[in-house]
């Protein structure tokens, strides 16, 4: 199915349709707003809602950009919003006390994934807009010019953010001993 | 030389640059190794979405389509309860003779100009403080006779709302006695409202078809 094919069946509320483009893009989804956000709750219920309002608003969508750009440009503003809100705030404030979080990422990565659990602890240090460009560029494997696409910003944009965050990021789990073997080697 | 090996690991740069720079720079090599460890580890942080995505999902939209209708009817039956209870003048009427001597916030008169069907009710509830002990009133009054009214209640109260069949007054504790004088005279009056924290009243006024 081609993606002129997909919008069309999409804007007659084509619930095969719809539940490829769910099937399709929801990893894609879930990674870029769980690594951002570090919390498995806030991305599943984002990942949700993008596709609620990507099928409620889908005669909005001119093809100027790939569905997939739309998809996650709706879902940055969805978790945005989200943590703006209110009640987003409060589970934030449970978030401080890393409980779930910390079991969610063990439950993901494996028990004992040392280093995993290091770059995840990393990663809480670093801002969002890092996180975003390193889940971007080396958690889904994007290129340069795909994150731009995405983050809406141009190449050289994407290149100096990326740079920065691999570097505070490096700092980061240098600091937890995440090369420690490698040196020691040395 | 940071930024050059962070662009070199996406492939970007001049690579023999780069590798001539690896092998000379100690830092840069360890520099180098770590990045690509990093970014080794990182590509294999992929997590995925809930297996019940889907099923969520549409079960979401469609659950939504699916209410409107029953929505919609509910809204349209209340509609239709308060459609009745205010428009009928039966079951308003019924409504209301149900207690009118017991229960002395509800006083009814009839629309005959000079009549009182209570005779005791002006100075029983309605003078001075003891008004204030009172809830709000409501006054029916049949379409085509509501300026009096409204001529009363702009001179003695201040309009606080108004739609297309309803106004609403505010009176304080000298002006309601007055009005209520005057108006319980040729018009129906009941209770609907209570006083606010500052004494004051309102007083709603619906206009009815005769």
């Amino acid at each position: 199915m081609d993606e002129e094919e997909i919008i069309e069946r999409l804007k007659k509320n084509d619930v095969y349709a719809q539940e490829y483009v769910i099937r399709e893009y929801k990893n894609f989804l879930f990674n870029s707003v769980f690594h951002v956000a570090q919390r498995s709750e806030v991305a599943q219920d984002v990942v949700e809602d993008t596709f609620i309002k990507c099928f409620k608003k889908i005669n909005q969508f001119d093809g100027r950009s790939s569905l997939s750009t739309w998809l996650y440009r709706i879902g940055m503003n969805t978790l945005k919003n989200m943590l703006e809100s209110e009640g987003a705030r409060n589970r934030l404030r449970d978030r401080l006390k890393w409980k779930k979080t910390v079991n969610y990422s063990e439950e993901q990565f494996k028990e004992n994934d040392k280093k995993k659990k290091i770059i995840w602890e990393g990663m809480k240090h670093i801002t969002a807009i890092e996180r975003e460009a390193v889940t971007l560029v080396d958690i889904q494997g994007l290129n340069y010019e795909e994150a731009s696409e995405l983050l809406a910003v141009s190449v050289g944009t994407v290149k100096s953010r990326l740079f920065r965050a691999r570097e505070h990021l490096r700092k980061e789990i240098l600091k937890r001993n995440f090369f420690e073997r490698e040196l020691s080697k040395e | 030389m940071k930024e050059k090996i962070s662009k070199y690991i996406n492939g970007e740069g001049n690579k023999e640059e780069i590798k001539k720079l690896l092998k000379k720079d100690k830092e840069a090599r360890e520099y180098y190794e770590q990045l690509i460890e990093m970014k080794a580890v990182l590509s294999d942080m992929k997590v995925n979405a809930s297996e019940g995505t889907e099923e969520n999902v549409l079960k979401k939209i469609h659950k939504k389509r699916f209410h409107v209708p029953y929505r919609a009817i509910s809204f349209a039956a209340i509609l239709l309860v308060l459609f009745l209870f205010l428009k009928v003048p039966g079951l308003k009427y019924d409504y209301q003779l149900e207690s009118p001597e017991t229960d002395n916030n509800v006083r009814t008169t009839t629309p005959i100009e000079g009549e009182l069907p209570y005779e005791s009710a002006p100075e029983k509830g309605f003078s001075g403080e003891s008004i204030l002990s009172y809830p709000g009133f409501e006054i029916t009054v049949e379409e085509n006779k509501e300026a009096d009214v409204i001529a009363l209640l702009v001179q003695y109260g201040k309009l606080e709302d108004g739609g297309e069949n309803i106004f609403t007054y505010t009176l304080n504790s000298e002006t309601l006695p007055v009005v209520l004088e005057k108006l319980e005279k040729s018009y129906k009056i009941s209770n609907i409202n209570m006083p606010e924290e500052d004494g004051t009243i309102t007083l709603t006024i619906k206009i009815i078809s005769p």
